[in-house]
């Protein structure tokens, strides 16, 4: 089994939770960086997840309980979705062990970069993912990063700093509370 | 000196946008709710305007979904990236089908701008107006160089609630 592999199989089977930051870029259709943004990353197995984003403006995700919880402080707006098949192969759900990698997708070695890190390209095996394929970078054994494409071929990057593994994580973090006055909408 | 306090130079004056009526092409990136009582929809819009045609970008968080729309006259283009699909006819009935959710792209295109579609009638309010029955009101408002544009637009029509913020404009 490459090693790259493998390692990205051993970090998914032993990271029973963590935290990091990220930051994430989009890329416009000719490459160039198009935005940033920055925020919190918080996971725990199975099937809980939560992104904080920060800056440039203040967004929640929270998956738990097989609902996704998508929170917009600016347009005051919560809407909570299903974890359908379709939003199911987000790259984060791929992250809680929720998802069998291989069962779910096709796994191909991609090398080292320039940053360091060892990427593995999973391929969906299912084609209404939404995805053509994500990337994911490891750091020796450590996450590093995930870049995703969406079906225009656009990218999203996201990187991943103060890694920590395995840390005692309150379950309050998963339950998300929508703030007063926001409109809720749950279909 | 007077009681009333001078309104805020963020308040929405309709006479402010009069100015934007000739402007032929814009751009924005924002964000965008759409809600009635079937589905909701939150998602990060960008929106190219041209004398005659209209782009409008939608993907949810971590670029998912993404959906492209174009529309000009009465021939709507969605295309999700695998299959692009041409529709002609009201372009409200297309979007309500295709987007399980209603967006009057005709009204909004003015909307955005803080001018009433000029092919209808309205009512002038205090932080926006009525139109074709919705209520369409401005809630922030924010400065692009000399320019006074809005920065959070709510429109409500019985149940629908469409609620946009405009993170970035571009008026070239």
């Amino acid at each position: 089994d490459d090693a790259p592999i493998s390692r990205l199989k051993s970090f998914l089977a032993s990271s029973a939770s963590l935290t990091a930051d990220f930051k994430q870029i989009s890329f416009d259709k000719s490459g160039r960086p198009a935005q940033n943004s920055f925020g919190k990353f918080y996971l725990s197995r199975p099937g809980k997840f939560r992104w904080n984003y920060q800056k440039p403006f203040v967004q929640e995700i929270v998956s738990n309980a097989g609902k996704v919880w998508f929170y917009d402080a600016d347009l005051e707006q919560v809407t909570v979705k299903q974890l359908d098949d379709s939003l199911g192969s987000t790259p984060a759900l791929l992250l809680t062990g929720e998802v069998d990698i291989e069962e779910k997708f096709i796994l191909q070695e991609q090398g080292k970069e320039d940053d360091g890190m060892n990427w593995v390209k999973l391929s969906p095996k299912n084609e209404e993912s939404g995805f053509k394929y994500i990337l994911i970078g490891l750091n020796g054994n450590q996450l590093g990063g995930m870049e995703l494409s969406d079906n225009f071929g656009q990218l999203t990057r996201i990187y991943f700093s103060n890694i920590l593994l395995n840390p005692k994580l309150d379950d309050a973090l998963f339950n998300f509370k929508a703030p007063k006055g926001v409109d809720v909408f749950e279909n | 000196c007077s009681l009333l306090s001078e309104k805020p130079v963020e308040a929405y004056r309709l006479q402010d946008m009069q100015v934007l009526q000739q402007q032929r092409q814009w751009y924005f990136e924002g964000r965008l709710a759409l809600a009635d009582e079937r589905d909701s929809i939150s998602a990060s819009v960008s929106w190219r305007h041209r004398l005659d045609r209209d782009d409008i970008e939608l993907a949810g968080p971590l670029a998912q979904g993404k959906l492209m729309i174009s529309v000009a006259a009465d021939i709507v283009a969605v295309d999700n990236g695998d299959t692009r699909k041409e529709f002609r006819g009201p372009v409200e009935e297309v979007l309500a089908e295709q987007l399980g959710v209603t967006m009057p792209v005709n009204a909004l295109k003015y909307w955005v701008l803080g001018l009433p579609d000029p092919e209808q009638s309205f009512v002038e309010q205090a932080d926006g107006f009525l139109q074709s029955g919705w209520r369409v009101g401005f809630r922030e408002m924010q400065h692009i160089n000399a320019v006074v544009l809005p920065r959070k637009i709510n429109a409500e029509k019985g149940k629908t609630k469409i609620k946009l913020v405009v993170d970035q404009w571009d008026l070239s």
